[in-house]
């Protein structure tokens, strides 16, 4: 590896990039836990600086990296830090891997991770445990970085865990208070189903790998080895991907996993917006394109993704019709969305998928940030419906979020524009009508609930209590700056990838060629550009109709909108119930898990069996022999030396006789 | 029977004790003509002692030339029971110097008659004789004796060495007429006769032997207090001041150990007896003892009393294990030597934090005198948690390792029901262990004065402690020196 | 005409009578005295065989055996001075603080 300036090659760099955060994390950590015992809060000057700090460094030394990557088109396979495990011919090296896909993944990760960190110096201001909250963010990065960097699945599923960890520590942050801490549970434990298909997957490959003989020395289940060895996968490839898919539900929402991500909302909104939106939710659509050669050899599994990407994007999207909680409706938003980039990938359009990944990480974090702002702004008020007419007071949020808003709903030029129609284009093209309709639906949906929430939100008539009002007011810089430069990335963001149909030249698709291949991309041919613009076009005039509908609607004519909803309430009230989703799991798996755990499990086998007869009989019998024995003690030494003479004879005897 | 003797060659050999032997006797001369009251200048040249001898044994041990002169022999398993010995003496002199000022017992015999005594040890480890090896044992359990009852103005502590006294006798007086018994089956108290007249021995010396080997073996079991022969060891333990406690404990035990090694290299070969059976009724009945009743102690030091009874017990499993085929397998022994290595020092530390606990009028012997330690002085309760955790024999401690290797040895042989019961006998363990441990960290405790921890006795726990959990995370290097010694025995 | 057998027969007598008196004597000083026969038998048995093989190493081991004994009653005396000044009496029954 060449050496660049002061003996700092670029794997230092690399592992620079995952390291930094790491040390914010455990400094803050450090020092949260000395000022814990003596009973203080940290020195926030210090923890902001490290908090803050380290990401940004860590972007700074990404972006570097990335020029590297774009002017030597090669990418870093780094040494081994260590080996983390080597048993038999199971070897697992802690190495990193930056080739194209991971450092535009790494790009989004650090630079919005930054962005939200700064956010939330503002956010969190007035928090009791600010230096608690960096603590648990900044390890959060590092282990995102890990899952994006490391170059073999093992060390992915670090990651993937850690990240588990960390978001189920911030949606329980404020744990005092029991119906966040268990919407902290509720989000481990449902994401511990999805991890159970990614372990077993794992043990799948690495015993089809072994027992096929393959020299796994290098590290067997590293993405190279995995991808050499493709040929002889084949035959587990759709039960391995199916089994990793189940883990990407888990991580990223998607029916039937996706009932914990809206309640994770009970987290921190800037920790909603950096795990529960741009980040960690995604990575199982990186995960996904990580391993495109191992999916390209099911069709039957990438039908499955599609299919399950499809029906979640409009199922979310109908249920974030009916709700008038700001996050919650922007928590379905994010699972819809996700749908949409699943359904990207499903269909084979890894490059697509990866590209409305990038957007919507720029507008849903934008979305988010500002929703924070607004409730920062009125004291923790999270109903659409006690909100209105914040175009005045809050002037910079209501500007970056319609830019967001705009982008979320594909308006040309906006970022969302050109993601999501790349994927609807792509459906369409490899033949998934179906699929394609569905999601030609659920883009009006969306622009019909984002526009919805929006002129609930900033336009209209203020219905604030009046004595809350007065002290309304922008946020300050901390938390505008970060929305300013998300409002920019929804509007521009896009412009990477413009196709060659409105005279783009596809940018973001050839840069991820050498990663997901050529043939992910069917556009690039002339005859094709009619089909594309038509399609363009309709999508983009039907949720500009539609959003333009709802704007107009839910400014002016509330009324009129209230007496509709009268009307049709039990469609309303189906969708504002999230169609009884949580009940019916509840009924049908929770209540007879618990029942059979409590009753049976826990009344008879553990209080009965186990501790009665078992814990305590043995305890009890072992006393008593103790007693007896001990009684034998008697501190007499001449019944010491009556047993010694007994025990003597008793040993001559036995080898004499 | 002529003894052609190489002096030149048993000089530079028997270094090791040669040099304690020496200190010894001079700080006896030192004692009776030094005026001064600072007794500062014995500990520095025990110390010096110690570590010249372990140079000397280290050096001997690495050249690996091993050599027998009949009363005595020297190979690596007598210098590896040597460095054991010196590792405990060393901890023991690093731990006594507080302790032996505030019980006004710091006497120059003191230093003088724990050295003498490990020259005692040196004597079991090396000796070739029975005759030897019961010098050995006399001139060590003497020091003992004395050692145990030295603080004249406590009522316990003279019990201890009266019934020691009394329950030694007893063995000693056992052991003597067995060795006489020998001599007359053999014709001499050498050890390795056994094996070139054993095809001459009719029925009627074979009476005789057997009468003697038992009688010897009481005499050695004894020493380890095996089950029934344990009862002097938690009285005495208890009476005996905590430092000499804890070279009793480790530094006895292990010498009692090598002695049973020597003595059953030669009469494993009497193919009559079945040893397995044997060994393992001892060991069975050991380890439970020991563990049962240690589950109802609330003093410390006789907890760890009836906890060294039960940990002779497992050492006994891989006895039984280096039995079978009536020939002593090296791997067992191999365990059985890691094991009184890790068993010294996870044992001495314990005793260190029990020394660092007492202060001048209070020797805080009770279990209860912990509670609430986790608060005041949470380094020495973590210390003593890891003790305990390696007690019991729980990872990532030396204690897991030495259980490990043992129950491994006895299982490769099939000694199934055995292990099992070890096993049994941990879980029943960890119950009186981590009560420690709990008392520590979850009662409170009245308000107490820590004694602040003198740097010797600190530089103690710090060694075991290293010891304890680095030979825990890494013990290959540990094991593959304790396999080593057990290669070339010679007799 | 004595036989090896009769200084055997006696030894062990001598032996037993020692360990019954260790046992059951509560006087410090006769158990002490009890403890010394024991060892004296061991010796008989030394001289005993030494003079049947008609060699003199048995004898000399039963000198060996005589200075071992002598310094432990020395140590052992010693003990029961500091009994006797503590507690005023030698009987070893009494000595029973630690037990259990």
């Amino acid at each position: 590896m060449d050496t660049l300036v002061l003996g700092i090659s670029l794997e230092t760099l690399a592992w620079l990039i995952p390291g930094l955060p790491l040390l914010g994390a455990l400094c803050n950590g450090c020092a949260t836990l000395m000022a814990r015992r003596s009973g203080q809060v940290a020195p926030k000057p210090l923890i902001t600086f490290l908090g803050v700090g380290t990401p940004f460094l860590s972007f700074m030394v990404t972006t570097f990296l990335f020029f590297i990557i774009r002017s030597t088109h090669h990418s870093i396979d780094t040494a081994p830090l260590f080996t983390w495990m080597a048993v038999d011919d199971f070897i697992v090296p802690f190495s990193l891997y930056v080739d194209q896909l991971s450092i535009v993944m790494t790009l989004v990760v650090t630079g919005v991770g930054s962005l939200i960190h700064l956010y939330s110096v503002g956010y969190m201001a007035h928090d009791k445990a600010y230096d608690r909250y960096f603590t648990y963010l900044n390890l959060f990065l590092f282990s995102m970085l890990i899952l994006v960097l490391g170059n073999n699945l093992p060390m992915m599923f670090i990651g993937w865990e850690g990240v588990g960890l960390c978001s189920y520590l911030l949606i329980g942050f404020w744990f005092q208070d029991p119906e966040k801490a268990y919407a902290g549970k509720k989000a481990f434990v449902v994401n511990r189903i999805g991890d159970f298909g990614f372990l077993l997957a794992m043990f799948l490959l690495y015993t089809t790998l072994t027992q096929q003989g393959v020299d796994m020395r290098g590290g067997s289940l590293n993405f190279a080895t995995l991808e050499a060895q493709r040929q002889l996968l084949a035959p587990v490839a759709t039960t391995a991907c199916l089994l990793l898919f189940v883990g990407a539900c888990g991580k990223s929402a998607q029916i039937p996993l996706y009932i914990w991500l809206p309640d994770a909302m009970a987290g921190p909104t800037p920790v909603s917006a950096l795990i529960h939106a741009a980040t960690m939710v995604t990575a199982g659509v990186y995960m996904i394109a990580r391993l495109n050669f191992l999916y390209l050899l099911s069709p039957d599994a990438m039908s499955v993704v599609a299919t399950v990407g499809a029906v979640t994007a409009f199922f979310a999207a109908t249920i974030g019709l009916a709700q008038n909680d700001i996050k919650k409706i922007l928590a379905y938003s994010t699972i819809s969305q996700l749908g949409y980039m699943f359904l990207g990938v499903g269909v084979g359009a890894f490059s697509a998928g990866i590209f409305h990944l990038v957007t919507h990480a720029f507008f849903k974090a934008c979305l988010f940030l500002g929703a924070g702002s607004v409730i920062h702004g009125l004291h923790e008020e999270q109903d659409i419906w006690k909100m209105g007419g914040l175009r005045h007071k809050m002037p910079v949020t209501f500007l970056t979020f319609l830019l967001a808003v705009a982008a979320i709903v594909g308006i040309i030029p906006f970022a969302g524009f050109f993601s999501k129609d790349e994927i609807l284009f792509q459906t369409f093209m490899r033949g998934h009508r179906v699929l394609w309709a569905i999601g030609f639906a659920t883009a009006g949906i969306t622009a019909f609930y984002m526009c919805r929430l929006f002129a609930l939100t900033f336009l209209g008539k203020s219905r604030i209590d009046p004595h809350k009002e007065a002290p309304i007011h922008e946020s300050p810089l901390s938390m505008t700056l970060p929305l300013m430069i998300l409002g920019l990335l929804s509007l521009i963001g896009g412009w990477i990838g413009i196709p060659e149909v409105f005279k783009g030249h596809n940018y973001f698709h050839h840069w991820l060629q050498p990663v997901l291949g050529a043939g992910t991309l069917i556009n690039e041919s002339a005859h094709m550009h009619g089909t594309e613009l038509i399609l363009a076009v309709a999508s983009f005039l039907w949720v500009f109709h539609v959003g333009l509908i709802a704007l107009i609607l839910y400014s002016q004519k509330l009324d009129w909108i209230k007496r509709c909803v009268k009307k049709m309430d039990w469609v309303y009230n189906i969708l504002r119930d999230k169609y009884y989703v949580d009940e019916i799991y509840d009924f049908i798996l929770i209540r007879p898990i618990h029942w059979l755990s409590q009753q049976i499990l826990w009344r008879f086998g553990d209080e009965q069996i186990i501790d009665g007869l078992m814990v305590n009989g043995s305890a009890k019998t072992i006393n008593l022999a103790g007693r007896l024995l001990s009684l034998m003690q008697t501190g007499w030494t001449q019944h010491y030396a009556l047993f010694l003479a007994a025990g003597a004879l008793g040993l001559v005897a036995y080898f004499v006789l | 029977m002529t003894i052609a003797t190489d002096w030149n060659m048993l000089l530079v050999k028997g270094l090791p004790f040669l040099t304690l032997l020496g200190m010894g006797l001079l700080l006896l001369v030192i004692e009776v003509l030094w005026w001064g009251k600072d007794k500062t200048i014995m500990l520095i040249l025990s110390l010096l002692a110690v570590a010249a001898s372990f140079y000397f044994a280290w050096d001997q041990w690495i050249q690996n030339i091993p050599w027998s002169q009949q009363l005595l022999v020297f190979d690596r398993l007598s210098y590896i029971f040597d460095l054991i010995f010196l590792f405990c003496l060393l901890i023991t002199l690093l731990i006594s110097r507080d302790h032996i000022k505030r019980e006004h017992i710091e006497r120059g015999e003191y230093y003088a008659l724990l050295l003498l005594a490990t020259v005692g040890m040196m004597m079991m480890a090396h000796a070739g004789d029975l005759m030897v090896l019961f010098l050995g044992i006399e001139v060590m359990t003497i020091g003992a004796y004395i050692l145990a009852g030295i603080k004249k103005r406590h009522s316990k502590s003279n019990e201890a060495a009266l019934k020691y006294f009394i329950l030694g006798g007893i063995a000693a007086g056992l052991m003597v007429f067995g060795i006489a018994f020998f001599y007359g089956a053999t014709g001499s108290t050498q050890l390795s006769i056994l094996n070139q007249t054993f095809a001459e021995v009719d029925s009627s010396q074979s009476v005789l032997i057997f009468l003697a080997v038992a009688l010897i073996l009481v005499g050695l079991c004894f020493k380890i207090a095996a089950v029934p022969f344990h009862f002097w060891s938690p009285d005495v333990y208890e009476g005996a001041p905590t430092t000499v406690t804890a070279f009793m404990a480790t530094a006895i035990k292990a010498a009692g150990f090598v002695a049973l090694f020597r003595v059953l290299f030669i009469v494993i070969s009497l193919t009559h007896i079945p040893w397995v059976p044997l060994l393992s009724t001892l060991s069975i009945a050991t380890m439970t003892v020991g563990n049962l009743v240690a589950l109802r102690q609330t003093n410390i030091k006789r907890m760890l009393a009836y906890s060294s009874i039960a940990h002779a017990g497992y050492a006994l499993v891989g006895l039984a294990a280096a039995a079978k085929d009536n020939q002593l397998s090296e791997m067992a022994l191999g365990a059985i030597v890691f094991y009184m290595m890790a068993y010294a020092v996870i044992t001495l530390g314990a005793f260190a934090i029990v020394v660092a606990m007492g202060h001048r009028g209070d020797e805080a012997e009770e279990i209860s005198d912990f509670a609430g330690l986790g608060q005041r002085h949470p380094l020495l309760a973590a210390a003593m948690t890891v003790f305990m955790i390696a007690l019991t024999g729980i990872p990532p401690t030396i204690g897991f390792i030495g259980k490990f290797y043992l129950f491994a040895s006895a299982i490769e042989v099939g000694l199934y029901t055995l292990v099992v019961i070890g096993v049994l006998n941990s879980v029943v363990s960890a119950y009186y262990y981590l009560g420690v441990v709990m008392t520590m960290y979850f009662k409170e405790g009245a308000v107490y004065r820590w004694p602040p921890l003198a740097y010797l006795l600190t530089t103690s726990i710090f060694l075991t402690l290293l010891g304890t959990l680095y030979w825990g995370v890494f013990p290959k290097d540990l094991f593959l020196m304790a396999q080593e010694s057990v290669r070339q025995v010679i007799f | 005409m004595i036989l090896l057998e009769h200084y055997l027969i006696v030894a062990s007598l001598l032996f037993c009578l020692g360990l019954l008196g260790v046992l059951f004597r509560r006087n410090a000083l006769i158990v002490f005295m009890s403890i010394e026969l024991m060892l004296n038998a061991g010796n008989l048995v030394f001289v005993a065989f030494s003079r049947f093989f008609g060699r003199m190493d048995g004898q000399v081991l039963a000198f060996f055996i005589i200075a071992l004994a002598a310094a432990e009653v020395s140590v052992g005396l010693a003990i029961i001075v500091v009994m006797f000044r503590k507690r005023g009496t030698i009987d070893i029954n009494e000595a029973s603080l630690m037990k259990g």
